[in-house]
């Protein structure tokens, strides 16, 4: 219960800072962007477009394209690449919105990948929520099935589709949402790794610097 | 029709080694917009804070984010060295943060025209271009679910709705347009 | 040919030597040569922000190369012009001239007055004496920054052709006293130096005649029109985008064409703000759709970003007296808030009435019409 509890109030923790953690949103999809062999147009950061409601204070930043439709992703040659990913995906899409309130919290955010698996003809949907945490009178915010443990606020899904039985809901750590729409890049991309063995490796064996 | 983010990468893709304005609403949404041009201007650009006019025009080749201590002193040595960023010519433009009704717009009205000038159509105030229009954006939620936001809310806060990718965006939609 | 809009830089005067200087119909550089040559020894020049004051100021250096030593000084490219001394200008007009002088004219001044000018700070080089006997040099010279400007200007004129001074960049020069002080500076040079300057903005637009003496001229800049039957005004504005972008007007495709026409007659005719509305709509069109040409769309957003822009200095009261002095001559209107209005363009003086700029009659209801799509 203790780390259920815990891990519960550092969810909660990740809300803060609203602007900054989709300024980060932002520069992971600049970094990749910017990527030799990108699947990203320039300009991509630039997609993640916002839009504000002066009488509540909510800000809306949704990634779209030109349409207002989720963005497609190029399909790039190193799709086709073999090795350690086993699942090919074509048409692939990405969802990010993020609602953030006049506190400057993150009132809600969610990420999800979406493509059409090569192998299988079916669909691969890998989606990273952070529910809204308004209680209500019926609703008691990101406090969502029976526990803290089985339906951790900060989770994510894997599965044919969001809504695909069974539909298993993986808690994550308390990784910024930043951190989170890497890791489900990284789950898809080719050869994208935000944190290669090689910089960690050299990361541990650098002397602690005193704080 | 502009869109705010859009609005702002155009300005600062518009000159090379011109000047770009951002209007900020208040101090925390100024350093949230600086925080948001770092994350959408290319890296190679080397985005760099200064508080300095004089550094700003010296780093030529870096986009300079300049940050006002004293807005109308930035405003009067920006229009006094202005042509300074001519020679050598710079490769990236100098963005200048300002107060939506302070001392620097002011100035650029009243002391500084040739600045003004040159930034003229590149001065951006995205948090204003981001603002809605409320009640036509309720309207047209309403026409498209049957429902007003808060009535959908309901029904997708007690997760009786659909997770569908759809579903996601009216309910950030929803949560944008709600009165609370 | 793809456009690069980014070629377009609407803030950079041109260099005399460019090739891509147009004409306007106006012919300003012309003028202020034609006036030197006929003897006017001092010409002063004014017209709101990105008219092109610097390129017709470098365009009239080099049309008067010919018959003068014209020295094109910009001193706002070495200067802070809200904080400078007049010394510091005087001798920052010195160290230019002397520049030039050696480097263009290949006019070597001597070696005491070159020395003076570098321990003043306004020589890049230090000078090396050139006596070829051994000579000692002598002691260095302590002369007012003043008397340094004349020394070098006589020094050319004795060795060259009559010394004409064209300076840029006073028009930024706050309202203060600093302004009469370095006009008075300007006239103890005499007669025997030409001087063109653009008038202070404070000047500009109202007081330059309290500033003309005998055989002194004011030439105004003013924006060709561009939204009537007369196509030079828009002709002039097309021309200088396609030598910009290094196009012809073949280039265009043909239903892209009234794009530009619109462009022109929304900037009022004035150079900078015609560049920069076309340069965002380039921007926008390659940035929403990766298309190498703008539509109408892209430019409606761009003419929104101008009036945003004049939305954010107009002042209190402005536009009651806007809509009181529209075409008329402007005499009713307080001398400051004329000044302003016409330095930032907001009021465009044409065949001596006043009129409101086209990117800022949508600011004013009463004055404004759409324009069909």
């Amino acid at each position: 219960m203790k780390e259920w509890l815990g891990l519960y109030r550092q969810h909660g923790e990740l809300r803060v800072d609203g602007r900054s953690a989709v300024s980060e949103i932002r520069q992971v999809l600049k970094h990749i962007g910017e990527s030799r062999g990108s699947i990203f147009a320039p300009h991509i950061a630039s997609r993640l477009q916002q839009l504000n409601n002066k009488r509540n204070g909510n800000q809306e930043f949704r990634f779209a394209d030109e349409h207002g439709e989720p963005l497609l992703l190029k399909n790039h040659p190193d799709w086709h690449e073999t090795g350690h990913r086993r699942i090919h995906l074509d048409e692939v899409r990405l969802h990010i919105y993020v609602v953030v309130n006049r506190r400057d919290n993150i009132q809600e955010v969610n990420l999800m990948v979406e493509g059409k698996r090569r192998d299988t003809e079916g669909t691969l949907a890998i989606a990273v929520h952070l529910p809204d945490d308004q209680i209500t009178e019926k609703a008691d915010g990101d406090r969502q099935g029976i526990g803290a443990c089985g339906h951790a606020a900060f989770h994510c899904h894997v599965g044919p589709t969001l809504d695909a039985l069974p539909k298993l809901r993986v808690p994550l750590p308390p990784i910024r949402p930043a951190r989170a729409l890497e890791w489900m890049l990284s789950q898809v991309v080719p050869a994208y790794e935000p944190a290669l063995w090689r910089d960690v490796k050299a990361a541990l064996k650098a002397p602690l610097t005193s704080a | 029709m502009r869109e705010a983010t859009e609005a702002l990468v155009g300005a600062i893709e518009r000159d090379r080694g011109g000047l770009v304005i951002i209007a900020c609403p208040d101090l925390r949404l100024r350093e949230a917009l600086v925080e948001e041009i770092e994350s959408l201007v290319p890296t190679a650009a080397q985005a760099f804070r200064t508080h300095d006019v004089t550094d700003a025009i010296r780093a030529y080749d870096r986009m300079a984010l300049l940050i006002p201590t004293n807005e109308r002193e930035v405003v009067l040595d920006l229009d006094g060295c202005r042509d300074q960023t001519l020679e050598p010519a710079r490769t990236q433009p100098i963005v200048l943060f300002l107060l939506r009704d302070g001392d620097g717009f002011t100035a650029l009205a009243t002391e500084a025209p040739s600045i003004r000038s040159w930034a003229s159509g590149n001065d951006v105030d995205p948090e204003r271009l981001a603002e809605i229009d409320v009640d036509h954006e309720r309207a047209t939620f309403n026409n498209s679910t049957g429902m007003t936001p808060e009535q959908w809310l309901v029904a997708w806060r007690d997760e009786s709705t659909a997770r569908t990718d759809a579903n996601y965006a009216l309910a950030a939609r929803a949560m944008l347009l709600e009165l609370k | 040919m793809v456009p690069d809009w980014k070629a377009l830089l609407p803030h950079r005067p041109l260099d005399p030597d460019t090739d891509q200087y147009v004409p306007p119909p106006t012919n300003g550089g012309e003028r202020i040569a034609q006036w030197i040559l006929a003897d006017r020894t001092t010409v002063l020049v004014a017209g709101p922000v990105g008219i092109g004051k610097s390129t017709e100021l470098a365009r009239a250096a080099k049309l008067l190369q010919a018959e003068r030593s014209a020295f094109l000084v910009r001193l706002d490219r070495f200067e802070n012009m809200k904080r400078v001394t007049v010394d510091q200008l005087l001798l920052r007009i010195a160290g230019v001239v002397a520049t030039i002088a050696a480097e263009e004219l290949e006019l070597t001044l001597s070696f005491v007055l070159r020395t003076a000018l570098f321990r003043k700070g306004v020589l890049a080089e230090k000078p090396r004496s050139t006596s070829v006997l051994g000579i000692e040099p002598l002691p260095p010279v302590e002369a007012s920054p003043a008397s340094m400007l004349g020394v070098t200007i006589a020094e050319i004129a004795n060795k060259s052709r009559r010394v004409s001074l064209i300076l840029d960049g006073l028009e930024k020069l706050p309202d203060s006293p600093i302004v009469s002080e370095l006009f008075d500076a300007l006239g103890a040079l005499g007669d025997d130096v030409d001087i063109i300057t653009v008038l202070p903005w404070s000047l500009a637009f109202g007081g330059a005649d309290t500033l003309l003496r005998p055989g002194e001229r004011l030439v105004a800049l003013s924006a060709p029109e561009v939204d009537g039957r007369d196509p030079r005004g828009r002709d002039f504005l097309q021309e200088i985008l396609m030598r910009r972008l290094g196009l012809t007007s073949e280039d265009i495709p043909a239903d892209r064409r009234p794009v530009f026409e619109r462009a022109a007659i929304a900037s009022g005719g004035i150079p900078r703000t015609f560049l920069q509305l076309v340069a965002d709509a380039g921007t926008y069109a390659h940035m929403r759709r990766n298309d190498p040409w703008p539509q109408i769309d892209d430019l409606d957003d761009a003419i929104k970003d101008q009036v945003d822009s004049f939305r954010r200095i107009l002042r209190k009261g402005d536009t009651n007296a806007i809509l009181a002095i529209e075409g008329e001559d402007g005499r009713e209107l307080d001398l400051e808030r004329k000044i302003r209005l016409l330095t930032h363009g907001v009021l465009l003086e044409r065949n001596a009435k006043l009129t409101v700029h086209p990117l800022v009659k949508p600011l004013l209801p009463a004055l404004w019409t759409k324009p069909d799509a």
